[in-house]
């Protein structure tokens, strides 16, 4: 185990450093001067163009870019995550701020798929063909074409223009007020789990239906063990390997999906202050925020792909050779 | 497959296999591949000749009231500019379509011969295209779009190479399996073996036999180009009004909840039918020529 942990870790070092530099090389083509939009309006006058031109060798951008990008690394490293071109702060603060609000709506959209998908699926996988499972694959094509905005559009057109149940927007934080939070987070966390819902109950569905196939529960059923012995004891443990490690996988594309919910359903996570930041072209925070997030989703792959060796010892065997 | 091909031409001749068409019939006989053929034929023909569909001039201004519901002159109701929804909607799939197909045709050209020489050569240049493809999915594709975007403007062009740069390392991974296959089959080591060039035998050997899986997700692929593109439309960084798409139709319908409710509803639908099409076409696409692939 030890050996394929530190095998992937390393594997992990030069992706890491690939995704730096495409963020860093991307945010260079943006148009504009960095050093003019850090000083403001102020950098248009004759008269600062001294201070715009000392500003400009003190942000490097006189160098070439492998230097810069050799520099910003450096000031990662050293946690300077550079200050935002509009409020003047640092980005690290802005982005932290946001963070609660994006995971409880991961969180959240997770419990429900999880909740929603798993009984279904294995309901679907042991009586197939039946009307719940048509149901199910009905809901698995629907949930993976659907376009999530405009799911929570029609929501919101439902439930809170319409029926007036639900506050159609706004996040509020469910250490504050877990009452209304719920209320809040209902809507958004049914529309981003749909996608993830669909995708769990395929792969479970289609899991559970060839382990029901296997000999050892064949066995097990001949020794007299009750169905229901069977399903939750021996059949679905080896269903769910695979199924936690796509839930790992989807955790991306959550988040992807998270940064258009929010948007929807005025959410201010970080989702939303990234594509705030790009229409401010605030490039700091669009910079260090991708970056947060993919650095995060190289690591959450990572652990998965531990986890998976964990459970798997094929897996580590495979690699060890 | 050549191996086979040589096995059935000794067969007799009424035991080979069904005649082309007589598979293709077969093939359009199930009810989703004919359904979801019947909608993308009909979003074709608004991408190609638009016109025939259109009952008003999608980009005028007041052909109608602003904001009516959906009746017999106006079948998804007006805009607030008084524009009809519908003529609005078949113009918007011309742009989806150049824009989705675009993209992926972008992808293929340029992962495909990647994947070719990474699987067949392997070495250096094949642990490279791993640990970009490994960077690329570490970035949820809408966020990667919108940093390509931010960077680029918003445009046509943009997103036609962002969704290709998206998906140049899947078609890559997809293609380099097949390959790292194929390579130890034996009619690939007898072509080698009577001295065939590498670059003939990836393009007349290995490259054939890869074409179902890549048919495959083409088709898997265009239908998330269109929701990749339709979400950036959505946020106001794709193609900006006044040219209709489906996303930003929905952007400009979300201000009028109470007045038009309707006007959500068009749009959104034409993303999720294509969509969905796409889906169900790929997926039996897939059980039909690449039954390895086959999930339940």
């Amino acid at each position: 185990m030890g050996r394929y942990a530190a095998r992937r870790l390393l594997e992990a070092i030069p992706t890491l450093f690939i995704v730096s530099a495409l963020v860093f090389g991307l945010m260079r083509i943006a148009p504009g001067d960095p050093a003019a939009m850090q000083m403001g309006r102020e950098a248009a006058r004759p008269e600062n163009a001294e201070k715009l031109a000392a500003l400009r060798s003190e942000m490097k951008l006189d160098r070439s870019i492998p230097v810069q990008y050799a520099y910003w690394l450096s000031d990662l490293a050293r946690g300077d995550f550079g200050t935002s071109y509009r409020s003047g702060r640092p980005v690290i603060d802005l982005i932290t701020e946001k963070i609660p609000a994006t995971v409880q709506l991961l969180v959240g959209s997770m419990i429900l798929a999880l909740a929603f998908g798993t009984p279904l699926a294995i309901l679907a996988a042991l009586r197939r063909g039946s009307l719940v499972d048509r149901g199910v694959m009905a809901f698995v094509s629907a949930g993976l074409a659907v376009p999530s905005f405009w799911l929570g559009l029609t929501l919101i057109l439902l439930l809170s223009v319409r029926w007036k149940m639900l506050p159609p927007a706004g996040y509020v934080s469910v250490l504050d007020d877990p009452w209304t939070a719920l209320k809040h987070m209902v809507m958004p966390a049914v529309t981003l789990g749909v996608y993830l819902a669909a995708t769990l109950m395929r792969f479970l569905r289609a899991d559970m239906i060839e382990v029901m196939g296997t000999d050892y529960i064949r066995t097990a059923r001949a020794k007299g063990l009750r169905s229901q012995r069977v399903v939750t004891g021996h059949a679905m443990r080896n269903a769910m390997v695979p199924v936690l490690t796509i839930a790992g996988l989807e955790i991306g594309a959550l988040l992807g999906g998270s940064v258009i919910i929010e948007q929807v359903f005025g959410w201010s996570g970080v989702g939303w202050l990234i594509v705030q930041a790009v229409f401010d072209r605030d490039y700091p925070i669009v910079q260090t925020a991708v970056l947060f997030v993919a650095v995060g989703l190289v690591l959450v792959n990572l652990l998965v792909d531990l986890a998976y060796g964990w459970l798997n010892p094929r897996v580590r065997a495979s690699y060890g050779r | 497959m050549a191996t086979v091909a040589r096995q059935s031409a000794l067969l007799p001749r009424e035991r080979t296999a069904p005649s082309r068409w007589r598979q293709l019939w077969s093939f359009f006989r199930d009810p989703a591949v004919f359904l979801s053929s019947i909608v993308l034929g009909l979003v074709l023909l608004a991408a190609i000749a638009p016109s025939v569909l259109q009952p008003f001039d999608p980009n005028k201004i007041g052909v109608g009231p602003a904001l009516v519901g959906p009746n017999r002159t106006h079948l998804f109701g007006t805009d607030d500019f008084g524009r009809d929804i519908f003529s609005r909607a078949v113009d918007a799939a011309r742009l989806e379509l150049t824009m989705s197909i675009g993209g992926v045709a972008l992808a293929v050209l340029i992962g495909v011969p990647l994947g070719l020489v990474a699987g067949y050569r392997g070495g250096l240049a094949d642990s490279l295209l791993m640990r970009i493809q490994d960077a690329m999915l570490a970035f949820p594709s809408i966020l990667f779009a919108i940093l390509v975007v931010a960077a680029l403007g918003a445009s046509q062009r943009s997103i036609v190479l962002t969704v290709g740069a998206i998906f140049i390392p899947r078609f890559a991974r997809l293609v380099r399996g097949s390959v790292l296959t194929l390579k130890e089959e034996e009619f690939v080591l007898a072509s080698r073996a009577v001295g065939a060039t590498p670059t003939r035998v990836m393009a007349r050997h290995i490259l054939p036999n890869c074409i179902a899986p890549i048919l495959v997700q083409i088709t898997l692929t265009v239908s998330v180009a269109i929701l990749i593109e339709a979400g950036l439309s959505y946020l106001g960084l794709g193609v900006q009004p006044p040219a209709a798409t489906w996303g930003n139709m929905l952007k400009q319908a979300q201000s009028f909840p109470r007045q038009a409710p309707w006007y959500v509803i068009a749009p959104g639908a034409c993303i999720f039918f294509v969509v969905l099409s796409l889906n169900l076409l790929g997926d039996a696409l897939r059980d039909r020529l690449d039954p390895r692939l086959r999930r339940l």
